[in-house]
């Protein structure tokens, strides 16, 4: 190839290595990369971020329009709910000095149980019409709506101080928790559709085995939102005990313990909850266990350990396999249909780690939401 | 950067009522309302018993 006098095949020539433009074409690149190689990583992982803070800023917003519209289509509030929606969702909560862990759980709990009472005041407050289920519902949208807030304003905060001060190992850990964050996000926006229409969520499949089991006795309010009932079986007795639905809660199964034990001791407690399951797992596949099977903070599961160590009772664990989305989203068809043979799992339980003449404790653990008893 | 593009699931949202007499069981689209554990209208088969919604779930669309 000859164009206008040059000879390309000669000016790239790779076997003389005496050629300048060579010998430039290879070493440039290396100085550039050297000196600007992190700037350059940084801006093509600070386009990533940024797409996926797009995305949690629409859910926030989207999410925080379904809330509003909702609360004014279905309590008629005599006031715009507006302001009082937005000041909640930057509501925050203190937890306490940890320098000196001894006694912190009743403290968590104080200050968890002020945040609970509190919004659950408030929301009521809102309208006169509002049932107990809708202010329910709302109270849960709301949580949801707060956390995709505090997401947005956490990943935005981290990408902004990393771009300020061209950070570039700042910006590292939130690249690679993305994924997880915008899997939750992603799970949080889904749930308001559920919490909206009151469709049972993954987490209700521990009330909704208790609950059938429920079904025909008479039960009785024994904590804030929970309900026990007794029945028979195999001459030992029953005591089951849930969440009252069909509203959005999780009742409050620990103080309902410490309440029965005062008066009914059981010889053992078995809890059915829905648990993590690994990648790879089936959703709605069983696992069987020991030990309190019941999420939040640590304070119920907590409160349920000291009282069963206190007075010597075993406890039985039986989990539902599912994905965080799984868990907050509409309950699926694959972990409905585990609720028969996690009944018979109870029972076996029941059965062998009982006499006939003693008592067994099954709680049912979770958010209630469209699931009574 | 994503290696494997994920396929979004959408579910749809069914109920399914049973009699407790001739345990006729029913699964229709989920109405605003129902609740698991909720007696529903009569038994079409035997027409003696109430159903009851024994189960809601997702499934996904196709």
């Amino acid at each position: 190839m000859d164009f206008l006098g040059t000879n390309l095949d000669k000016l790239f020539s790779s076997t003389d290595n005496s050629n300048p433009l060579m010998w430039l074409v290879w070493i440039l690149p290396i100085f550039v990369f050297m000196l600007y190689g992190q700037r350059i990583q940084l801006h093509v992982t600070s386009s990533e971020i940024n797409k996926g803070l797009e995305k949690l800023k629409l859910y926030r917003d989207d999410t925080r329009k379904e809330l509003i519209a909702y609360v004014k289509n279905t309590a008629n509030p005599s006031t715009d709910p507006t302001v009082f929606l937005d000041r909640y969702f930057e509501y925050f909560t203190i937890m306490p000095v940890d320098m000196d862990p001894n006694g912190i759980v009743p403290k968590i709990k104080h200050i968890m149980r002020t945040r609970e009472d509190s919004t659950r005041e408030q929301v009521k407050s809102l309208s006169p019409n509002m049932s107990h289920v809708q202010a329910s519902q709302v109270i849960n949208i709301l949580e949801a709506v707060t956390t995709l807030n505090m997401l947005y304003k956490m990943v935005r905060h981290f990408f902004l101080t990393a771009k300020k001060q061209n950070n570039f190992p700042l910006i590292l850990p939130l690249q690679m928790m993305m994924p997880f964050i915008l899997e939750e996000a992603e799970a949080l926006k889904i749930a308001v559709s559920a919490f909206k229409q009151g469709q049972p969520i993954g987490d209700g499949i521990g009330p909704m085995i208790v609950g059938k089991m429920m079904l025909g006795t008479e039960k009785k309010t024994v904590a804030l939102e929970t309900v026990m009932s007794e029945k028979d079986f195999e001459g030992r007795k029953l005591c089951l005990l849930k969440a009252e639905g069909p509203a959005a809660t999780v009742g409050r199964p620990a103080d309902a313990l410490e309440k029965m034990i005062s008066e009914n001791k059981p010889d053992i407690i078995v809890m059915v909850d829905a648990a993590l399951k690994l990648e790879g797992e089936e959703t709605g596949s069983i696992a069987q266990g020991f030990g309190a099977a019941i999420g939040g903070v640590g304070t119920e599961r907590f409160q349920i350990e000291e009282v069963a160590t206190k007075h010597n009772i075993p406890i039985y664990a039986i989990v539902i396999k599912q994905s965080i989305k799984e868990a907050i989203t509409l309950m699926k068809k694959e972990i409905a249909d585990s609720s028969d043979k996690v009944s018979t799992q109870v029972y076996d339980i029941i059965k062998n780690a009982t006499k006939p003449g003693q008592c067994a404790l099954v709680i049912g653990v979770g958010n209630t939401l469209g699931v009574s008893q | 950067m994503r290696l494997f593009k994920k396929k979004e699931e959408v579910l749809d949202p069914y109920t399914v009522e049973q009699c407790n007499r001739c345990n006729k069981t029913s699964q229709h689209k989920f109405k605003v309302g129902d609740y698991v554990f909720k007696m529903a209208e009569k038994c079409p088969s035997c027409g003696n018993e109430q159903m009851m919604i024994t189960k809601i779930f997702g499934e996904v669309s196709k």
